[in-house]
């Protein structure tokens, strides 16, 4: 079973493909989705897959067991798919393993008789402020649409595209309050993740409709008394397991920079053609480790929502086998000792997701330090 | 003679240490220091009058070799830097905040600059980021696209004009003029270099081979550190003139040898004399591996990508960035494989994992099946770390190896 957090996925990719249009597996982080909304293919971010079982029999064919739970997890249910409901795959060079990656499930489907389309594009790795990046990066924009193209019957237009981008960004702008009001408590954490991962697999339109109806629900304050607020940083949420135990410790998270949380729905861009606009997504994104050139922006954006959501502690997951957050954790911890700020440092791999008890002692011991 | 003791191999020694040892005088004399990822066109800084550059990469690769490897690692491993990172990485970060001690050449002292590149991996620009945050040394990041086939012209325009830009920075930095001239030059020693590199593994087509991989492992060297330069293009020249004599003296590395083999991924940097030895003694000859034979190719080829003198030294540079393996994707991989594979009559690919370079490895499982199907011979896939040597079990690597001789062996036998 492919499980989303618990939920299973594969009806979400059935009813998706029930709507007749292609649907893109859209490896992580922050892929275009708005150019693909926008040419009538409905993308799903392939993200936030476990929670079930760890038996990764077709990924452990072709995937070896140093790479991340994200690249892993991915890679199983691409093949287990095996383009009966993907139709295409679509990269962007995020990181080292992504772009290692699309070749081999494409071959891995067509080994099971399936076929599969693939798409990638070049984000520039450097700033996009030089003229010259911000045109080759314009050229790139364009090389995809026109292949895109090729998949599909609707044509690029800056129209369609301005539509689906609006919707994207009212999507964030929702997922921004979900995120405050889950920080002020009046939303369980559990059900944020929740939302985020599931909108992964959903048309954006429900996405935002179920967002909506959470917000009208979000009420009262759930946040226990006494309890330490602390900010979660990292790219994947940790299991729902873990979640608990640092409720039972005593840690309240009052704040994230997940990948498929905050990060992603911190900022809205500036409305324009698909060039304009994905030039100012990925150069102006809430920082990012794997995007290079806001990686630097990290230690002070997380410190000012450390400071607006009354943070006392940072609470750093580590992707086991994520080289991109490895680098950043000694200088990240330095900083936040610096300011005063307590700051753990947990990781994560593919056996941990559900056995979180060797993490308990240590939360436990840090939720201890924090009380006194 | 051994092979260690030969005049190429004297030559080599000699050369790297005069290397660091100009390297270190000029810096101290206040040439404008760089710290360069491996790809990094070093035929650039020869446009230069003083500037001197070093290659983290390789120093690593030369402290695993010499056995400190280790050690380096576990002080980066103490400042925080997980024990899954690329062992380069580590041994390098140990070595830095540990002013050098325990390095092989006394360390590569302080930068003016860094410049890395993403086509390798971009786990490397965060690498070097790491001493521009702690350092405050200007981090120059050349973005290299990866390649699913040919590069695309585009791309190769892209990084000229990044080449461009690290040009005029050197120049703002260390306020030096750039001669092109002088590139040109520089680029004619490479290209003399490479053409002879090129003849020296070509002895691999012999039977007995004339060389191991080991051999072309060591003597890569000069590429990281000494490209541009006439050494390096007298050097090679040295090298393949020795290894020609030697086969037509009927001098082999591996006399008896039963089994020629391929190897995919980076040396064992750690286990070089070990591994050679343990395997001639069983008549095996690993000869040759993708990532020698790239140099001065065009990604997912071995032929050499000719220079012309007169043409533009930048768009060469910069059509020949992929050519490294790690920045080509799965079906350029299986193509330079499979050329290697026929080419020189390969009986068995050993394909090393190795989880400190994920980039490297991470494709190989699709690669063995691949050679496997295509050209129905056995391989083998062991673990391997290139440079940390806890990292690696030679009991377990060498039951495997064993096992693919075997396997070879009952091929033959029908
Ligand atoms: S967790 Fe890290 S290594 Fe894994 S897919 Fe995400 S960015 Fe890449
Ligand atoms: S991960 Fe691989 S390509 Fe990157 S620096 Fe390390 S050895 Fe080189």
């Amino acid at each position: 079973m492919h499980t989303l957090w618990g939920g299973d996925i594969v009806p979400a990719l059935k009813k998706l493909k029930d709507r007749g249009r292609p649907v893109a597996g859209c490896f992580p982080l922050y892929p275009p989705q708005e150019l693909l909304h926008s040419m009538g293919i409905s993308p799903v971010v392939l993200w936030g897959l476990g929670g079930g079982s760890n038996k990764l029999v077709l990924a452990d064919e072709r995937v070896q067991n140093f790479v991340c739970a994200v690249g892993r997890r991915l890679s199983q249910l691409v093949l287990w798919d095996a383009g009966k409901s993907l139709d295409a795959l679509f990269a962007y060079n995020a990181c080292d393993t992504l772009r290692n990656l699309p070749e081999v499930l494409e071959a891995g489907v067509a080994e099971q008789g399936g076929s599969i389309s693939r798409f990638f594009l070049h984000v520039p790795a450097i700033s996009m402020q030089r003229p010259e990046t911000k045109s080759y990066f314009t050229r790139n924009i364009k090389q995809c649409i026109s292949e895109l193209e090729a998949l599909v019957t609707i044509p690029y237009s800056t129209e369609s595209f301005l539509q689906s981008a609006s919707i994207y960004n009212e999507w964030r702008a929702i997922g921004r309050e979900l995120d405050i009001a889950s920080g002020k408590g009046n939303l369980p954490f559990e059900q944020l993740v929740r939302f985020a991962l599931e909108a992964a697999f959903l048309p954006v339109e429900e996405s935002l409709a179920a967002g909506k109806a959470l917000l009208g629900d979000a009420d009262g304050n759930l946040a226990p008394k006494n309890a330490v607020p602390v900010i979660l940083s990292g790219i994947m949420p940790p299991p729902p397991a873990f979640l608990k135990v640092m409720e039972e410790a005593g840690l309240f998270v009052c704040g994230n920079d997940l990948a498929p949380l905050w990060r992603t729905w911190a900022r809205s861009p500036k409305l324009a053609d698909a060039a304009e606009f994905y030039a100012d997504f990925y150069s102006n994104h809430f920082p990012c480790s794997t995007l290079l050139p806001t990686a630097d922006r990290r230690p002070a954006a997380l410190l000012e929502l450390a400071r607006q959501r009354g943070a006392k502690a940072i609470v750093f997951i580590g992707e086991k086998f994520c080289e991109y957050e490895y680098f950043e954790f000694p200088y990240l911890e330095k900083f936040f000792k610096n300011q005063g700020i307590a700051a753990l440092l947990l990781e994560f791999g593919l056996d941990d997701l559900s056995n979180v008890a060797q993490h308990a002692t240590r939360i436990e011991a840090f939720a201890e330090t924090l009380a006194q | 003679m051994s092979r260690r003791k030969s005049p190429a191999f004297a030559n080599l020694t000699q050369i790297m240490r005069d290397g660091y040892m100009d390297f270190h005088t000029r810096a101290a004399n206040g040439a404008f220091v760089v710290w360069i990822a491996i790809i990094v066109p070093a035929e650039i800084f020869a446009g230069f009058d003083n500037v001197v550059y070093a290659v983290p990469e390789s120093h690593a690769a030369m402290s695993a070799g010499r056995g400190v490897g280790a050690l380096q690692c576990e002080k980066a491993e103490k400042l925080g830097y997980s024990m899954d990172l690329c062992s380069y990485a580590r041994i390098d970060i140990g070595t830095a905040f540990d002013n050098g001690k325990d390095s092989p050449t006394m360390g590569l002292g302080r930068p003016n600059l860094v410049v890395s590149d993403n086509n390798n991996c971009s786990l490397l620009v965060k690498w070097f980021d790491v001493y521009r945050r702690e350092w405050n040394v200007p981090h120059f990041i050349l973005d290299v696209p990866f390649c699913y086939g040919s590069q695309k012209p585009s791309d190769t325009l892209y990084i000229v004009e990044q080449f461009k830009g690290l040009i005029s920075e050197i120049e703002r930095l260390s306020g030096q003029d750039f001669d092109m001239e002088k590139v040109h030059q520089a680029m004619e020693y490479t290209q003399d270099g490479l053409a002879h590199w090129k003849r020296f593994l070509e002895f691999a087509k012999h039977r007995p081979s004339g060389i191991t991989v080991f051999d072309s492992f060591v003597q890569m060297a000069p590429f990281l550190t000494l490209r541009g330069t006439p050494q390096f293009a007298a050097h090679y020249k040295m090298l393949a003139d020795e290894t020609q004599k030697r086969v037509e003296d009927g001098d082999f590395p591996v006399p008896n040898e039963k089994f020629r083999l391929l190897w995919d991924n980076i040396a064992p940097w750690h286990q070089l004399r070990a591994m050679s030895k343990r395997l001639a003694e069983m008549g095996a000859n690993i000869v040759a591996a993708p990532y020698t034979s790239c140099f001065g190719s065009l990604e997912g080829g071995h032929e050499l990508y000719p220079y012309k003198k007169g043409d533009d030294p930048l768009f060469y540079l910069a059509r020949t960035q992929n050519n490294t393996v790690c920045p080509y994707g799965l079906t350029l991989r299986e193509k330079a494989l499979g050329r290697a594979i026929e080419k020189l009559g390969i009986d068995g690919v050993v394909f090393a994992s190795n989880r400190s370079c994920k980039v490297f490895s991470l494709m190989q499982l699709d690669e063995k099946m691949a050679v496997e199907k295509k050209y129905d011979i056995p391989c083998v896939m062991i673990d391997v770390d290139h440079a940390d040597s806890r990292k690696y079990s030679e009991s377990a690597a060498f039951l495997r190896l064993e096992a693919l001789l075997e396997n070879i062996e009952a091929a033959r036998n029908g």
